[in-house]
């Protein structure tokens, strides 16, 4: 079938996920609530107009698996392309699945929360859902690769991690491709268990007039470490919304994002932290880098319950305008309800800074080059946490 | 802060409760509830207002009727009944005096109770008040030395009379009745408030000052503030407002306006101590009140406020840097307890090249309540070289209430350079062991720390102020310890 996202809303049920009858309901409601779609006036869509996604007819893709296993490698592949996902051998410990497979309860622990996460759950086509069992430490770093192609394709996907108690792991995910006028929306959810660390990189990276909608919520137990990193270029519309939920003591979680618009891309990143237990810490660093017409949005949240004591939360945002066309709008937002609490948040907005530009100019260095040696030293702190080596150097492939 | 000592602040604190919770015996000349055109069509005729003005109230009592009010705001309440408010309630007399000596003794004494005796701040302190009572001005001193030097500080409605070609020019200029919800309102049915002029070059010589008070019950304040600083002049302003302790919640909605041409300079300041209700949230002042100005080149317009009372505020004090090189300044601290809600801040909206904001903002929060921080600084393409630098507060004292900042920062402009910084802590369990180890109890330790950390604000206010706002923020915090 082809359509609007309305349409498949209305037409698709029930997904291919099963999910529980009342998250669908709480879904179909949120649509309707909204009106299909929010406005500029709906505070979390204040900088970021969805008309022309409104507009786009699309043809959904289905998702089934490929009966052949990728050849082994370094890492644990998990490649989705056209309308199949395969993979490589697991590890020992390590369970892929279709997402699709899983029974409601496997998405019972699940809360539904605006506009993205509504559409999602009403059209989902699938996904892979991986479980690391209690114990566990993975010696590959696990890698999702999403190559996507073609025009007018809507690309609706759903994945799970569960990463059992004391269980350590390291998540590659990659969207590539080009694309045009078509559609993503791409939801994980990480169910993260006592003791547990998982480090995740994501670039996302696709060209054409695609509109990237990716959403990460994290579950997080007793003791569990978690980094995420996320990092957006030269995409033409993304929205990125993390939504962080630290349910009992002692969890850290870390969320670094790096964003390069140029042309005229437009990239939001929402960030919402929920510190729901005492004894916390969350650390945020986000930087972008705006040149032509690009817009760039950065919002966050953190949000501390009145029963969680001794929180140490951070945030911090940093953007660079390189032309006079581009525009950034950025909300640091804090919401306190308890009181031993160390919360701080910072942003800055400028542009590069014209004696070192000088400095390294005087010294033979020409502007352009210059230029690109001041905004990698600016970018240096978030391209440090991430692990993962391709990612690392699609990075520097990108700042050179 | 120098007469002001301990043992007072004792004695303060032990009759804390909210002290200006008198009901003047005054007799008022009120309108019946309920809002209509006629009863606009009564306010203006009552004024004997132009008919100019008259159209300008039904146009925005006509947009109000299209207006919705408004949710974002990070507050909860019972919104007010606006059929059941009246929009009108004056002292039956308020017209008739010639001179100081006939004002009602009743008034006198009321205005004697809140401590602003208009004969005594003649005498002691050389400030010129205009005294506005459920938002009709009463009375206005140092008149005759003011008007030597050009210099208009009258009543609203005096000036609709006496000057009717400036009111005409500049009023709704820089808030529009379209604004909000709030301000079309004010708009529609504004009784009085006060209206201020410098001349051209000018320095007014002493610091003008309005009180407001709500007396009456069952009836909403609304008054309209407009001063307009002629090219190079200089004025400091000052506001202050009570209202009487009632069980229900009264509304006031007021809308200010600042003019800043070219080279002027405006410093603005507030020290809001509207009823807060009682310790469960019983009734209050409901404070939804849109302030702004406006600054030609190389003017500056200050904004300082110390917000301590109201059960619900709703205000942010703003500045259109619309001239290349103007400046604009904010500088406040807001203290909330009990069941308390505030949500407050400002706008810096940078249109001219070169152009500066300042925001120190500053929360407390105590008993129940909950504190926000709202600002705006928005940075447009023409504007060169913006600068801005913005630090929001907060301090949580027990730990049921909350604080919250929400900043929006919004850039069109490379050039510009935008910081913002926020903090929420507690008082440290240090600094309150340093003081007691030197023998300074716990309150006292609090206190201390509080004013240490509001400073930076408080020095922004004249002195007469200042000390009025230490003892209001010792005695909102009386009891939140522990």
């Amino acid at each position: 079938m082809t359509g609007s996202l309305i349409d498949f809303c209305k037409q698709l049920e029930p997904t291919s996920l099963k999910l529980p009858e009342p998250l669908l309901q709480s879904a179909k409601d949120g649509v309707e609530f909204q009106q299909h779609f929010p406005s500029t006036r709906d505070e979390a869509w204040k900088y970021t107009r969805l008309g022309r996604v409104a507009a786009l007819i699309l043809t959904p893709v289905k998702i089934n698996q490929s009966p052949e296993r990728l050849p082994t490698s370094d890492t644990i592949d998990i490649v989705f392309e056209k309308e199949t996902w395969q993979c490589n051998e697991p590890l020992d410990g390590l369970h892929l699945k279709f997402s699709g497979d899983l029974d409601a309860d496997a998405w019972n622990a699940c809360t539904l929360h605006g506009h993205v996460q509504h559409i999602n759950a009403l059209t989902a086509q699938g996904g892979v859902a991986i479980h690391v069992d209690a114990n566990t430490i993975l010696t590959k770093p696990i890698r999702i690769i999403h190559r996507l192609q073609g025009e007018n394709t809507a690309v609706i996907l759903h994945h799970q991690l569960v990463l059992g108690d004391q269980a350590s792991a390291q998540l590659e995910v990659i969207f590539e491709g080009t694309s045009e006028n078509s559609y993503a929306n791409v939801l994980f959810d990480f169910f993260i268990g006592a003791g547990a660390n998982l480090h995740t990189d994501m670039l996302q990276q696709i060209k054409g007039t695609h509109y990237g909608f990716h959403t990460q919520r994290i579950y997080q137990q007793k003791d569990s470490t978690v980094a995420l990193q996320t990092l957006t270029a030269n995409t033409h519309f993304t929205r990125n919304e993390i939504e962080v939920f630290s349910q009992e003591e002692g969890t850290h979680t870390q969320l670094y994002g790096a964003f390069i618009g140029r042309e005229n891309n437009h990239i939001d990143n929402h960030t919402y932290v929920h510190h729901m237990a005492p004894n916390c810490t969350s650390d945020e660093n986000y930087k972008g880098v705006l040149s032509d017409k690009a817009t760039g949005v950065f919002n966050g949240k953190v949000k501390v319950y009145q029963d969680a004591q001794k929180i140490n939360a951070y945030q911090s945002n940093k953007n660079i305008l390189l032309s006079d066309q581009a525009t950034i709008n950025a909300k640091p937002e804090l919401e306190i309800y308890a009181d031993d609490v160390k919360c701080s948040h910072g942003s800055t907005t400028g542009q590069l800074d014209q004696h070192a530009l000088f400095f390294l100019r005087a010294r033979g260095i020409s502007e352009a080059k210059a230029t690109d040696m001041l905004i990698k030293g600016f970018m240096a702190e978030i391209a440090g946490a991430v692990k993962s080596s391709h990612i690392q150097e699609a990075l520097h492939a990108l700042l050179d | 802060m120098a007469g002001y000592t301990e043992e007072q602040l004792a004695k303060d604190l032990e009759n804390s409760e909210y002290q200006y919770g008198f009901v003047s015996d005054i007799d008022s000349d009120v309108v019946p509830a309920g809002l209509n055109e006629s009863v606009i069509r009564l306010i203006s005729s009552k004024k004997n207002e132009p008919e100019w003005l008259l159209n300008f109230r039904l146009k925005a009592f006509e947009v109000w009727c299209s207006m919705e009010e408004p949710e974002w705001a990070h507050v909860t309440y019972d919104k007010p009944d606006f059929q059941s408010i009246s929009y009108y309630a004056a002292p039956k007399k308020a017209k008739k005096y010639e001179s100081w000596d006939e004002v009602d003794p009743e008034l006198k004494a009321t205005m004697a109770k809140l401590g602003i005796s208009l004969e005594e701040q003649q005498r002691l302190t050389g400030v010129a008040v205009d005294f506005v009572i459920d938002s009709v001005s009463v009375g206005t001193s140092f008149k005759a030395k003011l008007a030597e030097l050009g210099i208009i500080f009258c009543s609203f409605s005096e000036a609709v009379q006496e000057h009717p070609e400036l009111v005409r020019k500049y009023l709704g200029t820089v808030v529009p009745m379209t604004d909000n919800f709030y301000a079309a309102l004010n708009a529609a049915v504004f009784s009085d408030g006060s209206f201020c002029y410098i001349p051209k070059g000018v320095r007014c010589p002493m610091e003008l000052s309005t009180y407001f008070r709500i007396n009456a019950g069952g009836t909403g304040q609304f008054e309209r503030t407009l001063v307009i600083a002629d090219e190079s002049s200089y004025v400091s302003y000052l506001e202050g407002c009570t209202a009487p302790q009632r069980d229900e919640n009264q509304l006031h909605a007021a809308v200010v306006e600042l003019l800043a041409l070219d080279q002027a300079e405006i410093k603005y300041s507030t020290v809001q101590n509207w009823y807060p209700g009682d310790k469960d949230g019983k009734g209050g002042v409901f404070n939804f009140v849109t302030k702004r100005g406006l600054c030609e080149t190389k003017s500056k317009i200050s904004w300082t406020q110390v917000e301590t009372g109201s059960a619900v505020t709703w205000k942010y004090p703003s500045c259109i840097l619309k001239g290349d090189h103007s400046v604009g300044e904010f500088f406040s601290v807001a203290v909330t307890n009990n069941r308390q809600q505030a949500d407050t801040g400002t706008k810096m909206v940078h249109l001219g090249r070169h152009t500066k904001s300042t925001i120190i903002s500053k929360g407390i929060s105590a008993g129940y309540s909950q504190n926000s921080y709202r600002g705006l600084v928005q940075i447009q393409k023409q504007a060169e070289h913006a600068r801005n630098f913005s630090q929001c507060d907060s301090l949580l004292m027990g730990s049921v209430c909350g604080a919250h900042t929400f900043p929006y920062i919004e850039c069109k402009n490379p050039s510009a350079q935008i910081e913002h910084e926020a903090t929420t802590s507690k008082i440290g369990e240090d600094q309150l062991f340093y003081c007691q180890q030197r023998g300074i109890s716990e309150e006292k330790a609090i206190s201390l720390i509080v004013n240490g950390y509001c400073k930076e604000v408080l020095n922004q206010l004249p002195m007469e102020f200042a000390v009025e706002a230490q003892k209001l923020l010792s005695i909102s915090l009386e009891g939140s310890v522990g």
